[in-house]
């Protein structure tokens, strides 16, 4: 995992506000929140920067990503009740997303992950201070997400899945490049009729898990509904689709054995990368954060 | 000297009018609605019981000497005016044909006979804010009300910026009423706490109950539904939309008689669970006077296909889960089911439904007036496929993810079109490549001329743009533009978006909702000040550069009535400027701003008759006031407010 520090929270605690806002909640590390991180993906694999929370030492209430602390379960934490005073929105479709997503100027925001639901606390700070990255990173990921915004009614509204486009493109259209496929520690359903209807049939599948999936080399990060897919071949032949036009090699005839392969890795919730496929389909689901397909 | 019986009620009151001396007065013509059964949905029911309830009775120098809050009724006035004198009795049988809230405040205002006629002859109240009057101080206003509309929390707590236990509990009017109102017929509640408790009481302590509506309510459960489906034996309308609520499952279903049969009116689209659909399916056939029926995603299509072969009269219909994967059959069948229904002028739900399925369902879309595809993300061809066979489309709500081309669909295809509303499919992937942009309202604008309803969900738009689209369509009433990053320019020229909204304000005189986003200055709120004369609502998020933009907007919005600010640098200079604007108005909401507690004192000192309430957040500054909202009110200060919202007095 590459993990960098966005903000420096001492200057947090000191309440700066931005110009068109104000109302800097105080930062309390101690308060079990969990920081939003930037990832930044770096090419040479360096996976060993330690990130902002690992500075400070893990209490039973804080999240912590080191391999040597006992928390391991970023759904463990609980913030005190007394804590979260606000009741904060997160955009959640049927059973909570586990990212949020808002790339803004200047509005980080604090994560309290408690068993029932999602909520955030919005911390502003000055822009020019906080650090926060300028430059467009295309795979920026982890953003900020404020309170309440867009004006969406959290209920009721269009709770649209990725997955569906997925699900009916499976249905309509043919695999494009080879991909080296994970080993095969799934549940053994048949590869073909099975998972085109498991996933035609969503009606109503309540608990959503988006993760995000960046191919490398592309910079358009997409994200999926895992919660549809049963296994580790459904899983593969969606993604194919979906990157389908950057899998093809300039000679867009053969997508068959030539051409590049690829690699699956995920993100756990330790925040290690592993490759997709060495545990079952259901272990792996509980602790995929997300996706990166790499050129092998 | 006038027969009336031999001639029809409404000629005489337009006769009434005339020899009036008050008749100019009377400026609002007549609305058409003659009938108060069937239920007017929130938007349309503008308030204007809220000033004859609480602005005191005016003086107004006509004869007899007319004493303020005269409230005792069936007294025969005074008048040397021969032709005002009517019989109490015939006066009331007149006035009782009127339903406009704004018309019957009116003829209230008109003479103390007027008023104590008008108000023996309303049967229907609306309050827009519950806190701006009591439950008493209604009974004795109206004394023979017999349907409720009952509003409560602020437009924001929609987008939890409001404490969960902020307040709006309707069990307080409901034991008012239920001494008061007996025979209270229908209750339509927005944003209020309702508990199952309370559901309770009402269906056990009003004997004539019909109608129900929750729309954005919260703190019951599927339990208190069951309460009222089991003792509510006349209930015609069970409305529950968009709650947040405690879904225990769907046995509350189950709780109607089985020889229940008057329900006009059924919307569970957004509870969760299953409810059983043998049961729906004799309910609905037993209902023959169903119009409405709104199901939930649990209901398959085969129930549907069976739902609407049973009930082919429907008018307005929510489908449930619409992607099943269905045999041809199937499909065939379900094709043939849409075809019965001929009535059918509002289809929405449809959630997730593939283009397969929703193919359907056009043999039903001739006579389709409101189309809601908002549970569903079509792509713009499959949206393309079924707007041609609905020619009278009038309003079409939609994800983004039918893109540009969609909208481009919308615009050759719908020249009826008067209301469009895009939501963003998912409105935190800033990936998103088929999301709509500014080519797609301007393509919607220029297809549908009759335009004047529009809601837009985007990630880009130019000033050019907006012009084009005001230029195509001057008549909006309500343009609500959601840009969505905060505080974005005009993505071509990088400038922000003033001369957008300017020209919104200036070419749309009849503007009376603005919702503004991007980049913004205070030129916006300059143009907003000078030319929205009838803007009646605005919102406003991370704009504005100093306290002399909320100036603008106070000192010109003559008709301003709900204010909601967030995120922008208006201080106590900003809030104080609308000094004497603010009991004219609704509400004023302003959260993250930067006003102080210093600046809500002198705003409750110098207006008394405002509550000004601050909604403190933890471990903030005590000074500052992070969430303010202040709204008229003849109830005096809130007794149930809870800690962490204080009611600022002068002290």
């Amino acid at each position: 995992v590459i993990i960098n520090v966005v903000f420096c929270p001492m200057e947090l605690q000191l309440g700066l506000s931005l110009p068109t806002a104000v109302t800097a909640a105080p930062f309390d590390l101690n308060g079990g929140a969990e920081l939003q991180r930037k990832h930044y993906y770096d090419n040479n694999n360096n996976a060993n920067k330690r990130g902002f929370d690992l500075a400070f030492p893990c209490t039973t209430t804080t999240t912590c990503k080191t391999e040597s602390c006992d928390v391991d379960d970023a759904s463990d934490i609980r913030s005190s009740p007394e804590t979260i005073t606000l009741p904060l929105f997160v955009w959640s479709a049927n059973g909570g997303r586990e990212e949020n997503n808002l790339s803004h100027h200047g509005y980080i925001v604090e994560r309290c992950t408690t068993s029932t639901k999602n909520r955030d606390r919005i911390c502003r700070c000055d822009r020019s201070k906080c650090g926060r990255n300028e430059e467009k990173e295309d795979d920026d990921d982890d953003e900020l997400q404020i309170v309440g915004w867009p004006p969406i009614r959290p209920w009721g509204r269009n709770k649209f899945e990725e997955s569906n486009a997925i699900g009916r493109n499976i249905y309509e259209n043919t695999i494009g490049c080879g991909l080296e496929e994970a080993n095969n520690n799934y549940d053994g359903r048949d590869n073909n009729n099975n998972i085109t209807r498991s996933i035609m049939s969503i009606n109503g599948s309540r608990s959503s898990r988006f993760v995000k999936v960046k191919m490398e080399g592309v910079g358009i990060i997409r994200k999926i509904n895992l919660s549809i897919y049963h296994s580790y071949p459904a899983l593969i032949r969606s993604l194919l689709i979906l990157f389908s036009k950057h899998c093809q090699n300039s000679s867009s005839d053969d997508d068959e054995d030539s051409g590049k392969k690829y690699t699956l890795m995920y993100q756990n919730k330790a925040g290690d990368w592993l490759t997709a496929g060495d545990v079952p389909w259901q272990k792996f689901i509980r602790s995929v954060q997300r996706i990166e397909i790499l050129m092998r | 000297h006038l027969f009336i019986h031999s001639i029809s009620i409404f000629q005489a009151v337009l006769i009434i009018l005339h020899l009036s001396p008050f008749g100019s007065l009377l400026f609002s013509p007549f609305s058409s609605h003659l009938s108060s059964s069937s239920p007017i949905p929130h938007r349309e029911r503008e308030s204007f019981d809220s000033e004859s309830l609480l602005s005191p009775f005016p003086q107004i120098s006509s004869s007899g000497g007319i004493s303020a809050m005269d409230r005792s009724p069936k007294r025969r006035s005074i008048s040397p005016d021969d032709a005002t004198r009517f019989p109490d009795e015939v006066l009331e049988r007149v006035l009782a044909l009127l339903d406009s809230p704004k018309d019957r405040s009116a003829v209230s205002l008109v003479c103390r006979d007027w008023y104590s006629a008008e108000s023996w002859s309303r049967r229907h109240v609306f309050i827009g804010n519950c806190y701006s009057v009591s439950p008493e101080i209604v009974a004795r206003r109206f004394p023979r009300i017999r349907s409720v509309t009952l509003k409560g929390k602020p437009r924001f707590s929609d987008f939890n910026l409001v404490p969960d236990n902020w307040g709006a509990d309707v069990h307080s009017w409901l034991l008012v009423f239920a001494s008061e109102y007996p025979f209270l017929e229908e209750l339509r509640l927005k944003r209020m706490r309702v508990t199952d408790e309370s559901l309770e009481f009402l269906a056990l302590n009003f004997p004539n109950f019909r109608a129900l509506s929750l729309l954005s309510c919260d703190g019951f459960s599927t339990g208190g539904l069951a309460s009222v489906a089991t003792h509510c034996k006349n209930l015609t309308e069970l409305d529950i939309q968009e709650n947040g609520i405690d879904d225990f499952g769907g046995e509350w279903l189950s709780c109607f008689p089985d020889n229940f049969n008057t329900l006009e009116v059924l919307n569970f689209s957004h509870l969760n669970t299953d409810v059983n659909p043998d049961v729906l399916e004799r309910l609905v056939s037993r209902c023959r006077s169903l119009k409405v029926l709104k199901v939930n995603r649990s209901i398959s299509l085969d129930c549907l296909q069976r739902l609407l072969v049973s009930a082919p009269q429907l008018t307005e219909l929510g489908a449930g889960s619409f992607s099943q994967e269905l045999t041809p059959r199937q499909h065939a069948d379900l094709e043939h089911a849409f075809g019965l229904c001929k009535n059918l002028s509002v289809l929405t739900g449809l959630w997730e439904a593939t283009a397969m399925n929703l193919s359907a369902v056009y043999p039903a879309c001739s006579r389709l007036s409101f189309l809601n595809l908002s549970y569903t993300a079509l792509q713009s061809q499959e949206l393309a496929s079924l707007l041609p066979h609905c020619p009278c489309l009038r309003r079409l709500w939609v994800l983004d993810s039918v893109g540009d081309k969609g909208l481009e669909a919308v615009g050759a295809n719908c020249p009826s079109l008067e209301e469009i509303r895009v939501f963003p499919a998912d409105p935190f992937d800033e990936d998103m490549i088929n999301a709509v942009t500014e080519s797609g309202i301007v393509a919607v604008s220029q297809g549908c001329p009759k335009l004047h309803y529009i809601l837009y969900f985007c990630r880009q738009m130019t000033n050019a743009a907006v012009a084009t689209v005001v230029r195509n369509c001057p008549d909006f009433t309500h343009f609500r533009l959601c840009i969505m990053n905060p505080g974005q320019p005009d993505h071509t020229t990088n400038q922000p978006m003033d001369e957008a909204f300017g020209s919104v304000v200036k070419t749309c005189k009849k503007l009376q909702r603005l919702s503004v986003s991007g980049l913004l200055t205070d030129l916006t709120f300059k143009y907003i000040g000078k030319y929205a004369k009838n803007m009646e609502t605005l919102s406003v998020a991370f704009a504005g550069s100093s306290d002399l933009g909320m100036q603008y907007v106070m000192e010109g919005c003559s008709k301003l009535r709900k204010l909601e600010i967030r995120d922008c640098p208006f201080g106590n200079a900003a809030l104080l400027s609308g000094l004497e604007k603010y009991e004219s108005m609704r509400s004023l909401w302003m959260s993250a701003c930067n006003v102080t507690m210093n600046g809500c004192r002198v705003l409750a000192r110098e207006m008394p008759r405002l509550n000004v309430e601050v909604m403190k957040e933890e471990g903030s500054d005590d000074c500052k006031a992070d969430k303010v909202y202040v709204y008229r009110t003849v109830a005096g200060p809130r007794r149930d407010a809870p800690p962490s919202v204080l009611t600022v007095s002068s002290l």
